[in-house]
């Protein structure tokens, strides 16, 4: 048996298949990122691959129905996929804002500075501003007229953020080498600075002391001295 | 076995994980995938509040 397509669901199905590769080399990434598996794209996929087998139900001769059923449903399959990319873009960058926080979290300012001098100026606007470039697709599901052309912007933010990830990953030991050498010259300080506050105690103390019984002494000659002056 | 003509414009029903009873019961699901046994999936409940919480995250 030979299935046969029209031009346009030729194109339609070209295009799924180009908008399927992003959206599996966006699952790959995501499973690696959390080592977890997202369900709400598998629930997509399942969906768009429902459509996709209605299709076929018609090409197999199974079901008997136009070329618009063809369209409405290759039309659902692009859209269940673009649905899927985008909750695994939307998925992405929030673990990889998270990825980065706890990464960064515990060095100081003058750490990361000295060592990642890009840290501040470039990573840190960037993650902001991809935070808030992927819309929200997820929560409307009225996703209007999709456009693999914005998919595609996505997606190189989203590997720009991987760059940055890896970066953050590749400077982590210089960072935790200065965070540790610089703890330890803040503890040598504050020994040096205990010591002397221990010292200047003695000191102030035995000085108590020492005025304490020279005071008595003193005391004690007056007293002798008015004795012998009266007696 | 002949298949019902409507059975293929049925929607299928989306999959809903309770990640709880999925934990409490995973020796039953010793056969499928270890993700899923193991109970190493996020949930659309589950993300949207960590998003919230990550959101409000501030990079150090």
């Amino acid at each position: 048996m030979v299935l046969s397509f029209s031009s346009d669901e030729s194109q339609k199905i070209h295009d799924i298949t180009e908008l399927y590769s992003y959206y599996k080399a966006l699952s790959i990434y995501a499973e690696e990122l959390e080592d977890q598996s997202f369900i709400p794209p598998i629930n997509e996929i399942k969906d768009s691959f429902d459509h996709l087998m209605r299709v076929f139900s018609v090409k197999c001769g199974f079901k008997d129905k136009n070329g618009e059923y063809l369209q409405e449903n290759l039309d659902a399959v692009f859209r269940h996929v673009y649905r899927a990319t985008y909750d695994l873009l939307d998925y992405i960058r929030i673990y990889q804002k998270e990825k980065i926080y706890r990464k960064m979290e515990g060095f100081s300012r003058e750490t990361i500075v000295t060592v990642f001098p890009d840290y501040y100026p470039v990573i840190v606007p960037e993650v902001d501003q991809c935070l808030q470039e992927i819309p929200l697709l997820k929560a409307d599901k009225d996703i209007g007229d999709p456009d693999i052309e914005k998919v595609k912007i996505f997606v190189s933010i989203s590997q720009k953020l991987q760059e940055y990830c890896t970066e953050i990953n590749r400077k982590y030991p210089a960072l935790v080498e200065y965070q540790n050498k610089k703890d330890a010259e803040e503890r040598v300080l504050e020994e040096k600075e205990r010591h002397f506050q221990v010292l200047g105690h003695t000191i102030a103390y035995k000085s108590a002391i020492i005025g304490g019984i020279i005071g008595s002494i003193i005391g004690g000659i007056f007293v002798y001295l008015i004795g012998r002056i009266w007696g | 076995m002949s298949v019902e003509m409507d059975v293929w414009d049925r929607d299928l029903r989306p999959i809903k994980v309770d990640k709880y009873q999925l934990k409490k019961d995973a020796l039953r699901y010793r056969m499928g995938s270890v993700r899923l046994a193991l109970g190493r999936i996020v949930t659309e409940e589950e993300f949207e509040t960590d998003k919230k919480r990550i959101f409000s995250l501030k990079l150090s």
